[in-house]
């Protein structure tokens, strides 16, 4: 690559061409102060501290908006320069109220830098400062008015990179004020305003007077919320989180979050964390000692295996836990107990994922973020990310911001599809037969040839010129075109097998995909093995002999029982006894009756979790376990990048990581784990699952996917008593239990409401604010009405994290036959005004 | 926020917006107008009229918002039925708008920025009206008076009902 020669105050310098002089002198090391300039922001020339000279060129130029040139010759220090910056900072400090002494952003506060570094300021203007006081209009972002110093950062931040345009400067002139619209409604609670602020204007509201940065600790982390696996800074005071940044420009997010990752994070703290051991005693939960606990689990489970059998025991994983302490889970129930029965919530929708790639003989490329940023395309098929992964959502607008062009199918209205260059509108469900007609179109596979096209192009609901541009869409420029797939297609019928069929399309065309997660591991946990039919490292049972040679135990040979088939067997008396590390079924899992009624027809359920769930208040023994912020691990995360992190938060007495519950349960069964520390067992596991950089070595194959009849159908299909259909939808502010439990994200949207179109809500004369109840062949719930005019008629809309509201006990568990997914995405309902 | 997902324009408003737009290359650079389309069918530039604006050009609120605040003719409170602008730049200060602004505030029984009890006048201050050579100046909704003195401004208020 060629460089560049410029000169700053008089010494030469080379550099790389297409830079701006404050960024080639932010490159070698030459202070320009500025206010408004920001690398990962479109320059803006607003607050002239950036003022250099350029020879040759009469007046002071902004560093910030002037392209360095070969051989230009710029000054950046000398008497006119430091005069006219200071004359900017004397206006500046004649708005400012000074009000350092309680300014949470005291001494990380540019302008206190600056006015320390220019000292002589003089104070010539004697107007009064304009009141313009603090505004609280946004929940958890403070706005205070008069510490701005209008460099509008914060405007920037939240239309480039966020693309929320929540922000703008109004009243423009002397008394410019950075607001929202009256009312509020458009943030998205990233709080990137709060990061890139260079005055204490934009403030973290969780925060407020939290502390000095002399008085925190501060420690990277991964964020625990969804599979991005974010870089979170966390801030202790007093061994207590006080606020959470995101790591400076580091990680999978460089430098941005999403409301969950910064605000999130007020379970470890929750009143409600439990403390102490239960133990049920004559039907009321009695406190208890660790080893009496312990032993008391020991015991019961060995009665029960005594009696009946390893394989009536069954293990639920946490797809929030770290890699360790699911290694260590399928290694307990594995050769502790002597069963298979092994899954997690990541059933729901990695897993599936997985089975589909599993069955794939051809090398479709897995993209990374950077990928998704540097891509011309990307087509979505049946994810939000937006709303899921939110820092995957920012990478497909760095993506459009660079030119890029977002396609999405998808029947619900998401952020994602208002974000789009283009939103197919398919019909509920119909994600599978539409990948079918795209692989017809892309394959040449024989074995697609008893689909008919125009059938197929009437299951999705598209014209067959939308299904043909959506095929061609994928075969130019594959390079460069990235495939996103969720739950949509995951939790379909045949989904497993419509993903192996996409990653055929990507690996024949040269594209690259990814799988939105949901979870932060729903990765880690499968990959650490919590699968019933695969180890560690994804190898299967008939390699169990290296397993057990490492592990000194006897695993079972015939696959277990996947997450639904536990709660099945639960209720034929199957199975007698569950574990369930760090899951809430009772919440998280569709069809709640049928999970309640199978974990109420068990003999012995264990518990481990942070909070007493619902699911927890159903159990014998409760363990309490470590927040992420107490423990050390690893989670593994949507792109397979496997990320450590140390434990920063002391736990409190009485609560225990997961890995250490595991391995004291393992020797109270008298079969005890032989490992010592942390160090070891990720000796152990990285012995039998090499890893290959930052991701795994996984050189795995499975069994190929049956297809679908030609005569299948998907969708919620007609039935007059259940007139609507609801479609579920992700929601940032809710993903699981950790979210419901977060003060800051409960302050970001309280309740959920269902979407109704205009129309329908006139039918059933009920408007904005009513409420109604949603009743389906499985449950029903109360909810309220909000209108919104995209969405179609006899459609209802609604988010499915919201514990309160429980929208998922309306739903069936019907499995799909290859996955043993549960399809969840969409049920039909009736009204019925209150 | 409540009643933003349902805020639009009528479909009279929405078919001179389809006209509008194909004056400009995007959506966005059709929003002054518009606004002033939005001030007539809602009013004012309120909250219904800023997500009716927003969902027809498909811009944030927050970004309509910081426009409509900049321009002192769009306004966030209802207005009078007519409105009237007296200048209040230098020129027709010499000429004696002060005591035309008291001499209105006194016939309205109002003060400057207020709307009479009845609705018929609201009265504003203009920023120079462009017209200093006939100063002092006054806009009664889009009628353009000068050279004004209190029995001119008497005469041509009971033109406006």
């Amino acid at each position: 690559m060629s460089t560049i020669k410029i000169t700053f105050d008089d010494k030469m310098y080379e550099t790389e061409p297409g830079l701006t002089v404050i960024q080639a002198a932010d490159r070698l090391g030459v202070f320009i102060p500025r206010f408004c300039y920001l690398e990962k922001l479109s320059p803006l020339g607003g607050c002239r501290m950036c003022l250099v000279t350029l020879k040759g060129v009469p007046k002071l130029q902004t560093a910030c908006t002037t392209p360095a040139k070969d051989g230009m010759e710029i000054i950046t220090r000398s008497e006119e320069i430091h005069k006219a910056r200071k004359a900017m900072l004397e206006f500046q400090l004649a708005q400012h109220p000074l009000d350092c002494f309680y300014c949470d952003k005291a001494t990380e506060c540019d302008l206190q830098d600056l006015t320390y570094l220019f000292a002589d300021i003089e104070h010539r203007y004697d107007f009064p400062p304009h009141k313009r006081g603090t505004v609280y209009e946004n929940r958890l972002i403070e706005r205070n008015l008069e510490r701005c110093v209008h460099c509008e950062r914060c405007i920037r931040v939240c239309g480039e990179i966020q693309g929320a345009h929540a922000v703008n400067a109004t009243k423009r002139g002397r008394v410019t004020e950075m607001r929202e619209v009256p009312g509020g409604g458009e943030c998205q609670y990233c709080g990137h305003c709060i990061d890139v602020c260079p005055v204490g204007a934009n403030l973290d509201r969780l925060f407020t007077y939290g502390g000095r940065p002399f008085q925190m600790e501060m420690g990277d982390s991964i964020c625990p919320y969804c599979g991005c696996g974010c870089t979170v800074s966390l801030n202790m005071r007093d061994e207590k989180l006080v606020r959470v940044r995101p790591g400076v420009d580091t990680g999978v997010n460089k430098g941005s979050l999403c409301a969950r990752g910064r605000f999130g994070w007020g379970f470890v703290h929750d009143p409600a964390r439990l403390t102490r051991p239960l133990i049920r005693k004559e039907g009321k939960f009695v406190e208890a000692g660790w080893d009496e606990t312990l032993l008391y689990v020991a015991t019961r489970l060995e009665k029960i295996i005594k009696e009946k059998g390893p394989g009536v025991v069954g293990g639920i994983g946490s797809v929030r836990s770290t890699d360790e302490a699911n290694y260590l889970f399928q290694r307990f129930l594995r050769t502790v107990i002597g069963s298979n029965h092994i899954d997690s919530s990541a059933r729901l929708n990695y897993a599936a994922a997985l089975a589909g790639w599993l069955g794939t003989k051809e090398d479709a490329r897995e993209a990374t973020f950077e990928n998704v940023r540097e891509a011309h395309r990307v087509l979505v098929i049946g994810a939000d990310p937006l709303e899921t992964n939110p820092i995957l959502g920012l990478a497909i607008k760095a993506m459009q911001n660079r030119g890029g062009t977002l396609w999405i199918t998808d029947p619900r209205v998401t952020l994602t599809t208002r974000l789009s260059n283009r939103h197919f509108p398919i019909s509920a469900g119909a994600e599978v037969p539409l990948i079918l007609a795209l692989a017809r179109a892309g394959l040449k596979d024989p074995s697609l040839s008893e689909f008919r096209d125009t059938d197929l192009a009437a299951r999705t609901g598209l014209s067959s010129e939308d299904l043909a541009e959506l095929a061609a869409f994928l075969e130019e420029d594959a390079a460069k075109t990235v495939i996103l797939a969720g739950r949509g297609v995951t939790q379909a019928p045949f989904g497993a097998t419509a993903i192996s069929l996409l990653l055929r399309l990507a690996a024949t065309k040269g594209a690259s995909y990814l799988f939105t997660l949901d979870k932060n591991n729903e990765r880690g946990s499968c990959e650490m093995g919590v699968l019933p039919d695969r180890l560690p490292g994804l190898a299967p049972l008939s390699e169990k002999a290296r397993f057990e040679k490492a592990w000194g135990g006897r695993i079972p040979e015939t696959p277990g029982y996947s997450a639904y088939e536990m709660l099945q067997a639960a209720r034929e008396g199957k199975l007698s006894a569950l574990y369930i590390m760090g899951e809430n079924p009772l919440v998280d899992f569709p069809d709640t009756k049928f999970v309640e009624e199978a974990l109420g027809s068990l003999d012995f359920l264990v518990v481990q979790d942070l909070f007493r769930t619902r699911t927890a208040s159903m159990a014998d023994v409760v363990l309490p376990a470590a927040s992420f912020a107490e423990k050390s691990g690893s989670f593994t995360n949507l792109e397979g990048r496997v990320q450590r992190f140390p434990s920063l938060i002391p736990t409190e007495e009485g609560v225990r990581a997961d890995a250490r519950i595991l391995v004291e349960l393992s020797r109270k069964m008298g079969k005890g784990f032989a490992l010592k520390n942390i160090a070891s067992l990720r000796a152990e596991i990285d012995s039998l699952v090499p890893m290959n950089g930052t991701r795994r070595k996984l050189e795995v194959m499975g069994p190929p996917l049956s297809l679908p009849g030609a005569e299948m159908h998907w969708g919620p299909g007609e039935d007059p008593d259940y007139p609507y259909v609801l479609l579920l939808t992700s929601s940032l502010y809710r993903n699981g239990s950790m979210s419901n439990r977060a003060v800051g994200l409960k302050k970001a949207q309280q309740k959920a409401c269902v979407l109704l179109n205009e129309g329908d809500a006139a039918v059933l004369k009920t408007g904005e604010g009513d409420k109604v109840m949603l009743i389906s062949k499985y449950g029903e719930i109360q909810v309220g009405v909000k209108l919104c005019h995209e969405i179609p008629g006899g459609t209802l809309q609604m988010p499915e994290g919201f514990s309160d509201a429980n929208p998922k006990s309306l739903l069936p568990h019907e499995l799909d036959q290859v996955s043993r997914t549960p399809m969840a995405r969409f049920v039909r309902v009736k009204i019925r005004k209150i | 926020m409540q009643g933003t997902m349902t805020a639009k324009f009528s479909e009279e408003m929405l078919k001179r917006i389809e006209e509008i737009l194909k004056r400009y290359a995007t959506k966005r650079a059709a929003v002054l107008p518009v606004l002033y389309l939005a001030q007539k069918e809602f009013g004012c530039i309120n909250d219904t009229a800023l997500a009716a604006v927003s969902r027809a050009l498909k811009i944030s609120r927050a970004d309509v918002y910081g426009l409509a605040t900049f321009y002192s003719m769009f306004h966030e409170e209802p207005l009078g039925r007519n409105v009237i602008f007296l200048c209040d730049n230098l020129a027709c200060t010499l000429l004696g708008a002060e005591s035309l602004r008291d001499h209105l505030e006194k016939k309205l029984d109002i003060r400057m920025g207020e709307t009479t009890a009845d609705g018929r006048f609201t009265l504003k201050n203009a920023e120079c009206l462009g017209a200093c050579g006939q100063a002092p100046v006054m806009l009664v909704n889009d009628d353009f008076y000068e050279g004004l003195t209190e029995a001119r401004i008497d005469e041509v208020l009971e033109k406006y009902k």
